[in-house]
């Protein structure tokens, strides 16, 4: 209540006045060889933004008793911007009030905990048999997050409660040392980890590490390959929706900046971000109160469309497209992805298999990253098999995809299996991390640098 | 603060506790298309309580000080709940001397100084040949520490530093730099006309050949490089079987010319302070010397499992164990710069070190503004990967440059490795 009656208080000061609050709770249990570190988190914070003759000024603080001094900061931070910055800036956001949540049918943060530590000693019990196994990492978290917008004519209050589990298996075999890391996540409640086959995902989690034990180094080269549906939403997240991204096209960082109309990609591509997608990356409104309504970033390979924030949309003379997102209210909002959607193409997997005659299939990943500006992209892939005369042959380690993506987009095929990728997965932007999704299908890449130890 | 002094008090009855508060001041002034954009500024709050009882531990954490009596519950209900750890933990009974170190001239800028440094960064990059600058974000932040323990410890510091960003480009090249300091002995026109030269010396890379070549890691390369190397020197990546050098204390590990020591007080070294986590006094760690694996560094916790001190390397409360360097400082040789890159592949940064298996050391990874230099003619290449094992790669020292930067926990020299292989 004390920050509305403030907005009402300063907004005649400014051109603009808003504030976010999050107030978040949040567990982690982590299990590493049977030893538990047991981690609580309960943590409040506001930032309030001010816009003056087009310039913001944000101050932030974890105290609410000293809301009033932290507007009258942004207040003269903004005023003080304004000595540095000429220009104009247009707030184009309806007024909403609604309120929104994702009802858990079992609140994670009230299950008994020793249910929990139960099933993670479980998961570790089901690696005791292999020898080979030296390490076992297993980590279940809990968040719950209450977000609330406020300026002088929107109000709105979203829930979130997400479940995840990740696990990270070490294992070693004559002198050579292999691992792998899988994260399984929903936005929901303790139900999903109620129903998750611990047993089974362990056993596949086994398997595949004493694959890579056995696995081969792939042969160093430019190769076709084909992605799986979660490398494929790395590769569209990393290397073409941040370069979708306004904020990239209004500094000239990204390779897509002057390219809108053009064609960028193989018509088989159609691109979406979409935040409605049951998936990880999934919200009502943005951060800075715009409804999440969906952009179609490449449409049968013309790009068409820019992710923006307020501050974008109105320096490019655009509509706000409701990705104006932060990882807590003490940072400025950045137009930043939701979930990264590939439409549906006409190949089935085994189409796909037969158009390659000596390749790779990568599947799932360790990371990746891109340099917007020349667009070379480098992704490690969590698994990765050779392709030879159109069949999936021998399992290959410590493989690492690279490309460009101008020269990548243009020779792409396009698989018939969409599916969400259901990780825990976080986009890095700034030093801010936002929860992000995907729901791709499988690719093809006519070319691309296939990389290990040679 | 009163809130641990309570928190300690109060969380006796339930077995050792230790907190810690972390108060941060922050102000970010942040640059685009050469000109100013916006300014963010506040404080954040943070404290940890951990409890422990027997071979039992939680943590808790919260950034509203009034919680600090729900915090301490919730410590205490996930430590009744854990599973016992192997060895009983000890806390820290030995008292740190306190040092305050803040830099009076960091204390003293504002906005408008902070706006003021920045410019004279961009100023010169622009004049450089037509880069721009597309982005710039220079950081003021301050930040008190308190510690108290059951052993009776209370003990604080304080620190203060600036960090500046520098993103040029122009068409589809680009140059970035980072720094970092704690006495504000940053040339500001000099890191911005070096990094417009190496926008503009990226500009129409040429692809090459796969082939094997010298490698030159530059300041930012080097430090992804040697950080994914130090995993393997933290004691719990050793107890957790995580570590390649496990076991191979006394053991030449790497070339000789590389000598590693981790150090706590290094005066204005970046991650210096007083004491690490734990309370325990921060100190002087040889790692590798002259390529011979000397130690690991350890928190209590690790150290007790292994029979040793703790090192001062407690990284944080929030895992048993945790540990982590404080200024980790690869020892400089005596190459000038013009020398160590002369016929080589030079490389600023690296994409992809994060993905690096560490343990088994096997990489693959992309240069970004990487250069192959012929006589002091610079060539810019472009979408190449350079691939191998970390721990042959380290074997392989070639020379080592005589001047260190540090722009994070890694102090080093640029590092020359022999025949690398590069994927063109």
């Amino acid at each position: 209540m004390i920050l509305k009656s403030l907005i009402k208080k300063y907004s005649e000061d400014c051109d603009y006045l808003s504030v976010l609050v999050s107030d978040s709770e949040g567990q982690v249990i982590n299990m590493e060889n049977g030893v538990s570190s047991l981690i609580s988190n309960n943590d409040l914070t506001y930032g309030v933004r001010a816009l003056y003759k087009g310039c913001w000024g944000v101050s932030y603080s974890n105290d609410l008793s000293k809301a009033d001094k932290i507007f009258k900061q942004a207040l003269d931070s903004a005023r003080t911007s304004s000595n540095y910055l000429k220009r104009e800036l247009r707030i184009e956001q309806t007024a909403l009030k609604s309120f929104k949540t994702i009802k858990p049918k079992i609140d994670p943060l009230s299950v008994d905990l020793n249910d929990k530590i139960k099933k993670l000693n479980e998961f570790e019990k089901s690696f005791k048999n292999d020898s080979r196994i030296k390490n076992v990492n297993g980590v279940l978290v809990s968040n719950k997050i209450k977000s609330n917008f406020i300026s002088i004519d929107s109000d709105l209050t979203q829930e979130f409660t997400k479940v995840a589990f990740r696990a990270a298996i070490t294992a070693s075999d004559k002198g050579l040392i292999q691992n792998t890391f899988k994260s399984y996540a929903r936005l929901g409640g303790y139900e999903f980890i109620e129903s998750f086959n611990f047993n089974k995902n362990a056993k596949e989690l086994a398997d595949k590490v004493i694959m890579l034990l056995k696995a081969k180094q792939p042969k160093l080269g430019r190769f076709p390959v084909i992605c799986d549906d979660t490398m494929t939403g790395l590769f569209f997240h990393e290397a073409v929706g941040h370069a979708c991204e306004a904020d990239a096209i209004l500094t000239k960082t990204s390779i897509f900046t002057g390219k809108k109309g053009e064609q960028v990609a193989s018509p088989e591509i159609t691109l979406l971000d979409d935040p409605s997608v049951d998936d990880t990356g999934f919200y009502w409104f943005d951060d800075e109160g715009v409804k999440a309504a969906g952009s179609t970033l490449i449409k049968r390979g013309v790009l068409t469309g820019y992710l923006h924030n307020l501050t974008t949309a109105s320096l490019m003379n655009e509509k706000p497209t409701g990705n104006g997102r932060v990882e807590s209210p003490s940072y400025l909002p950045l137009p930043r992805m939701s979930n990264t959607v590939l439409k549906k193409g006409s190949w089935s997997f085994d189409e796909l298999l037969k158009e390659v005659k000596r390749g790779y299939y990568v599947k799932g990943f360790k990371g990746g990253e891109v340099d917007p500006v020349t667009g070379d992209f480098n992704f490690g892939a969590s698994e990765c098999f050779s392709i030879i005369k159109g069949e999936i042959a021998g399992p290959c380690r410590d493989v690492t995809l690279g490309g460009n993506t101008l020269l990548t987009l243009k020779n792409i095929k396009v698989g018939n299996d969409p599916k969400p990728s259901r990780l825990s997965s976080y986009c890095g932007k700034n030093n801010q991390d936002v929860r992000v999704g995907d729901k791709c299908p499988h690719i093809l890449i006519k070319e691309a640098i296939i990389g290990g130890r040679d | 603060m009163e809130e641990i002094e309570l928190a300690i008090k109060q969380g006796r009855r339930y077995g050792d506790v230790e907190a810690k508060l972390t108060i941060e001041d922050e102000i970010d002034v942040s640059f685009e298309n050469n000109k100013f954009k916006d300014v963010n500024l506040g404080t954040t709050v943070n404290l940890g309580i951990r409890v422990t009882n027997g071979l039992k531990h939680g943590y808790a954490q919260t950034s509203n000080l009034k919680n600090w009596r729900r915090c301490l519950i919730n410590a205490v209900k996930l430590m009744k709940a854990s599973n016992p750890l192997a060895i009983k933990p000890v806390l820290n009974n030995n008292k740190a001397m306190p040092k305050s170190s803040l830099n009076k001239k960091i204390d003293g800028l504002g906005i408008n100084e902070l706006i003021s440094l920045s410019e004279q960064a961009i100023g010169s990059a622009n004049n450089f040949k037509g880069v721009g600058v597309s982005n710039s974000i220079i950081s003021k932040r301050t930040t008190n520490n308190y510690f108290s323990n059951s052993e009776g410890i209370n003990a604080n510091y304080k620190s203060n530093v600036v960090e500046f960003e520098i993103e040029c480009t122009k068409d589809f090249a680009k140059g970035y730099d980072t720094r970092c300091s704690r006495e504000l002995n940053i040339n500001f026109s000099d890191v911005g006309l070096k990094t417009a030269e190496l926008c503009f010396k990226s500009l129409n890379p040429i692809k090459i050949e796969t082939r094997r070549v010298p490698v030159v890691l530059d300041y930012l390369a080097a430090e992804n490089m040697i950080d994914t190397l130090a995993y393997n020197l933290l004691a719990d990546s050793v107890i957790e079987n995580r570590s390649f050098f496990k076991g191979k204390e006394g053991q030449k590990v790497t070339s000789e010319m590389l000598t590693l020591t981790d150090e706590g007080q290094l005066t204005n070294g970046l991650f210096s302070r007083p004491f690490d986590e734990e309370g325990t006094k921060t100190g002087r760690t040889l790692l590798i010397d002259n390529g011979v694996l000397r130690g690991f560094v350890y928190d209590l916790y690790t150290a007790k499992r292994a029979g040793r001190k703790s090192t001062g390397n407690c990284s944080s409360l929030i895992k048993r164990p945790s540990v982590g360097f404080n200024n980790l400082i690869v020892k400089a040789g005596s190459a000038s710069k013009e020398d160590i890159i002369d016929n080589s592949l030079f490389i600023n940064q690296l994409l992809g070190t994060h993905m690096i298996n560490y343990i088994s050391g096997d990489f693959s990874v992309s240069p970004n503004n990487a250069f192959l230099i012929k006589k002091g003619v610079w060539t810019p290449l472009k979408n190449i990967m350079i691939s191998g094992n970390l721990f042959e790669l380290f074997n392989n020292i070639e020379s080592i440059g005589r001047d260190q930067r540090q722009d994070n926990q890694i102090m080093t020299p640029l590092i020359r490795f022999k025949d690398v292989q590069v994927i063109g």
